[in-house]
């Protein structure tokens, strides 16, 4: 070593050979720089790995919902959220007590229909209604269809009325809608039942305005009974 | 002083070969680290094993004093071309220390002595292809200050490396390289002097066993008093690269005011430094040396004439110089002296003097060498010496104060 600052060799008058010596100096302090100076940035390589791990990770995930969103997507665009199928409403048959007429039980079962609002409020309105037409719309009554308060879960329903079921935050997916309502009507023993509609639509989704899904289905009533 | 040349095996030391017609230019050792040099070897007159005596990295040649090993060096290079005579590079064995890595091995509490014995022990004197058989002396009583070192193979560090680190720090270890004839069989291998300081001591009102004079044996003599970058400094800190995401470093150690602006250096004795107190001491060593500036004084003299090497001084040693001051000077010049009046009055009237007389130009002598008016002289520390082995043959001790 030419000498480190105040060192005896430092002392020695440089010779012929100082420049040799210097860069072999150069050398040696090189090669044991690159050990001393490697665990200053273990840390960082450290941290790097560990940030790339998640990166790739991420990676992965994103990866993944992209190939999910691209799915969900093309589904979308195949179904322009709007039920896909219809289905035949399946009305139990009702009974009754004697001289009653109407509907006497309900339950209507729509399922395994499609729902598609993602992300989205919509509302899914189901109505029953039960029209009965008395005298089959002989003078007394005329042809105007009377409303009868319907019997509902949870309190009752007017003629005409309907209840509507709220539903929020909705995923592309199926949904079971099942509903039940019953109702009894007392009605004179000429009288003649004409119209029961039980409907069930989905609400539009801006920018559309349009129902979507509408199915009406006739209710047959049956007189079970004078 | 009678100089040969013998070449030995590197592994074992045991002579291979006279080499008598060996010409050199000069040589050159010094305190704590290798010298390189050149040698060239006529072939008509080289030894049949010329090849083996002067094989690189497989061969030492030793310079030797009326039969005393004085100088030795391991061939590094031999560039053969169509000429009769072979080139030889040259390095001095400390030079094979660069060639050897430190293991893995932690000291805590050790005598500085100590952990040079015992890296000399694992990674000098051993090795896969063997090593080079020194032997170990403390040339101090005891194992010295004990410090705190931690080496690894890792690191890439030579034990050249690990040396000079250690010997840097306050109160290091100062370590040289001498060789010793063995015999049964017949061989030099080197010894290792190590300790608070190489050489001998002058005892105190003594004057020490060598000095140089001039005028005397010294044909040539260079002062040289630096203050240039690296030679001095008022102000040093000590840094290392070692941990990580930290580079530690000592407090600025600052020399008391001597008129001189600050000087600041910052110095990196070592790559592998994490102890503060370590860095410290290299500061303040650093300091002790460079506050006052370097100086070196190198006389050259005429071996016959000069206090023999070897002998009367080592490396290492507390030498006497003694340069210029007052020497009587023989020129002389006519003065008008007062005889008596008659003489006077004769002198004048007649141009006849009879009152006058030859007297010293300088009755107090003069200085003998101008460039030290007054003379210099005392005693420092021979910290290297370059024997010219050749023709006249010129030794030049190269001495400096050292502060630490």
């Amino acid at each position: 070593m030419a000498g480190l600052p105040g060192s005896i060799q430092s002392l020695i008058p440089a010779g012929p050979d100082e420049l040799v010596r210097r860069m072999r100096d150069l050398e040696r302090r090189m090669d044991e720089m690159g050990p001393s100076v490697a665990p200053s940035f273990s840390p960082v390589i450290a941290d790097l790995v560990a940030k790339q791990i998640t990166l790739d990770a991420q990676g992965v995930t994103l990866a993944a919902t992209v190939a999910d969103l691209a799915a969900q997507v093309a589904f979308l665009g195949g179904q322009s959220f709007a039920y896909t199928s219809a289905k035949t409403w399946y009305l139990g048959t009702g009974t009754s007590g004697t001289g009653a007429w109407g509907i006497q039980a309900y339950d209507p079962t729509y399922d395994d229909e499609y729902v598609f609002q993602a992300s989205s409020t919509g509302v899914l309105e189901i109505t029953i209604s039960a029209g009965v037409m008395l005298n089959n719309g002989s003078p007394a009554q005329g042809s105007t269809a009377r409303g009868y308060t319907l019997s509902w879960s949870g309190g009752s329903l007017a003629w005409g009325a309907y209840r509507s079921a709220f539903v929020s935050g909705l995923a592309c997916g199926f949904m079971q809608i099942s509903t039940s309502a019953s109702a009894i009507v007392t009605v004179p023993s000429n009288a003649t039942v004409t119209l029961q509609t039980c409907r069930v639509r989905q609400s539009p989704v801006a920018p559309n305005t349009t129902w979507h899904g509408t199915q009406d289905t006739t209710v047959v009533v049956t007189r079970i009974g004078i | 002083m009678t100089l040969a040349w013998v070449a030995t095996d590197a592994r074992t030391g045991v002579i291979l070969a006279d080499l008598p017609h060996l010409e050199c230019q000069s040589v050159k050792r010094s305190i704590g680290r290798y010298e390189s040099a050149s040698a060239s070897l006529p072939l008509p007159n080289a030894p049949e094993n010329w090849q083996l005596a002067t094989r690189p990295g497989g061969a030492n040649l030793h310079l030797l004093s009326d039969g005393v090993p004085i100088w030795g060096a391991m061939v590094t290079q031999r560039p053969r071309d169509l000429t009769d005579n072979l080139p030889l590079a040259l390095a001095t064995i400390e030079s094979y220390l660069d060639r050897r890595i430190t293991g893995d091995i932690t000291y805590t509490s050790v005598g500085q002595n100590d952990i040079v014995a015992d890296l000399f022990a694992r990674f000098v004197v051993t090795g896969p292809r063997g090593g080079i058989p020194f032997r170990i002396q403390y040339s101090t009583p005891g194992v010295g200050a004990l410090r705190d070192r931690a080496y690894l193979r890792s690191d890439r560090k030579t034990v050249y490396s690990a040396l000079t680190e250690l010997s840097a720090v306050l109160g290091g270890p100062e370590w040289t390289v001498e060789w010793e004839w063995q015999h049964s069989p017949e061989r030099i291998t080197p010894v290792l002097y190590v300790g608070d300081r190489v050489g001998r001591t002058v005892t105190p009102g003594l004057a020490p066993t060598a000095t140089f004079q001039a005028p005397g044996c010294i044909i040539a003599a260079v002062m040289t008093e630096d203050y240039s970058s690296g030679k001095g400094a008022n102000s040093v800190i000590a840094y290392s690269s070692a941990a990580a995401g930290d580079v530690p470093t000592s407090l600025a150690q600052v020399a008391p005011d001597d008129g001189r602006p600050t000087f600041e250096v910052d110095i990196q004795p070592s790559t592998s430094i994490t102890d503060i107190a370590t860095l410290t001491a290299h500061a303040q060593s650093a300091l002790a040396s460079l506050a006052p500036g370097g100086s070196a004084l190198a006389m050259s003299a005429a071996v016959e004439s000069a206090p023999p090497l070897g002998v009367d001084w080592v490396l290492g040693d507390d030498v006497g110089y003694n340069i210029g001051g007052l020497e009587v000077d023989p020129r002389r010049t006519t003065v008008d002296v007062y005889a008596d009046t008659w003489s006077d009055i004769w002198s004048d009237v007649w141009g006849v003097y009879t009152g006058r007389e030859r007297v010293p130009v300088n009755p107090n002598g003069r200085q003998s060498i101008p460039a030290f008016p007054g003379g210099i002289s005392g005693v420092l520390r021979c910290v290297g010496w370059e024997l010219v082995p050749d023709g006249v043959q010129v030794v030049t001790p190269i001495l400096a104060s050292i502060g630490a």
